[in-house]
């Protein structure tokens, strides 16, 4: 009686969890657990009007009839190793973010209603400096930045991809997301900086 | 008898199938960006290109009066934390000197040199942002009169390039660049460098030279 009960139980706590009830899934390239670092490197002012840039894949599985939808949350920190004194230290709004690509692999639903929220549907990497100040004006005039990523936002929405979420070699039943970072080398405060993004897939839209 | 057996059975797939499932639940992922902005200087000339430039002072044949023949050097100073310019010429270079006979030949010591003007308010200087210009350079209030036609630098008052023979602090200040790049417009500091002497009868030659390196630092 004891392992029946225990299985009943078991089994009921197991269905909301279980490969049955999941919808989505967000992995790497490789289909492993996404935690990824992108570094942008030393940023060294220099001439140039090309800002510095950084990008990182991941696929989307989604067999929710309603669709997906995928927010980020970004954290910014800086640890400064000189005095502020008077000037302007990088901050999470010199950091442009945009969706450079929505690729799908080859076996999933036609057509495709993918949809990057507005102000993420550009190539930091591409936006020239003026005046070799921040070129991003944030997501409200089509440039997003890190800030806007602050409270969590939306960044890209969609159709169900397939008809299920296996992973593993083979399969071709994902969306495959680019994501770019760019910053303009600039005379900001001498500082390390990092920015932890999260990235979450949910019900649609 | 075999209930138990059977029970046991699909208690232990249970717990399979929940622990394996748990682990793919990947619907959250983490990217983290790093980025290091590090101390950065720069001197440039007044075009934000590599400062090399010549002052010619010209054939300096003696008159009366006391005028100088002076040059000057523009150079845009950038950094993002607080500096020091230092400069240092290189030995005087006199191409085809005629004898001496008894008189004397031009020196580091007759060519004065120093900071002239010191321009620091583009509106993305740090604020707050002050320059200290070591006296010995300073000839904000020009170069010194004439007297009885000879140079009018005196020795550890007016600078030359003759106090340049090491190299030598001589400017400092705090924090130039609130932000921006070399491109910026209103990020710098403009000095103006200021190189004179008086024609004289020096000893003929048919050319003199010096190399003055300047060097901005962020000790």
């Amino acid at each position: 009686m004891y392992s029946r009960h225990a299985t009943v139980v078991l089994i009921t706590l197991s269905l909301p969890i279980s490969v049955f009830a999941q919808s989505h899934r967000i992995t790497n390239t490789a289909d492993a657990v996404l935690v990824a670092s992108v570094g942008l490197g030393t940023l060294t002012p220099g001439s140039s009007a090309t800002p510095v840039a950084t990008q990182v894949q991941f696929r989307v599985r989604s067999r929710q009839a309603g669709g997906y939808r995928v927010d980020c949350q970004a954290s910014f920190t800086t640890t400064a190793f000189a005095p502020v004194a008077g000037g302007t230290t990088v901050s999470a709004s010199d950091v442009g973010v945009g969706i450079t690509s929505v690729t799908p692999a080859s076996g999933v639903l036609l057509p495709r209603a993918d949809v990057i929220s507005a102000g993420f549907n550009y190539d930091p990497s591409t936006k020239s400096a003026v005046n070799g100040l921040t070129p991003f004006a944030g997501a409200a005039s089509g440039q997003a930045t890190l800030a806007d990523l602050a409270a969590g936002m939306k960044i890209l929405s969609g159709n169900k991809v397939d008809n299920n979420i296996n992973t593993g070699g083979g399969t071709t039943n994902y969306l495959t997301i680019t994501i770019k970072f760019a910053v303009v080398p600039q005379y900001f405060t001498p500082a390390n900086f990092t920015s932890v993004v999260t990235v979450t897939i949910s019900n649609g839209p | 008898m075999k209930q138990p057996g059977t029970m046991k059975f699909v208690f232990i797939l249970g717990v399979i199938a929940l622990l394996a499932q748990t682990g793919l639940a990947q619907t959250t992922g983490t990217v983290t960006v790093t980025g290091t902005t590090p101390t950065a200087v720069s001197v440039t000339n007044a075009s934000d290109a590599a400062l090399s430039t010549t002052v010619a002072l010209g054939s300096l044949i003696p008159a009366a009066g006391g005028s100088l023949i002076a040059g000057s050097v523009q150079a845009r100073l950038r950094s993002n934390k607080a500096y020091t310019l230092s400069a240092q010429a290189a030995s005087l270079n006199i191409s085809n000197p005629a004898a001496a006979d008894g008189g004397s030949s031009i020196t580091l010591s007759d060519i004065g040199f120093g900071i002239t003007a010191v321009d620091a308010t583009g509106a993305n200087v740090a604020t707050g942002h002050t320059d200290t210009v070591v006296s010995l350079f300073n000839y904000s209030s020009g170069f010194p009169a004439v007297t009885n036609g000879l140079t009018p630098f005196v020795a550890g008052t007016n600078a030359t390039l003759n106090d340049l023979t090491a190299n030598t602090q001589i400017l400092s200040g705090s924090r130039i660049s609130a932000k921006g790049n070399i491109a910026t417009n209103n990020n710098f500091v403009l000095l103006t460098l200021g190189i004179a002497t008086l024609p004289q009868y020096f000893t003929p030659n048919t050319g003199f030279s010096t190399t003055v390196t300047l060097t901005i630092a962020a000790p």
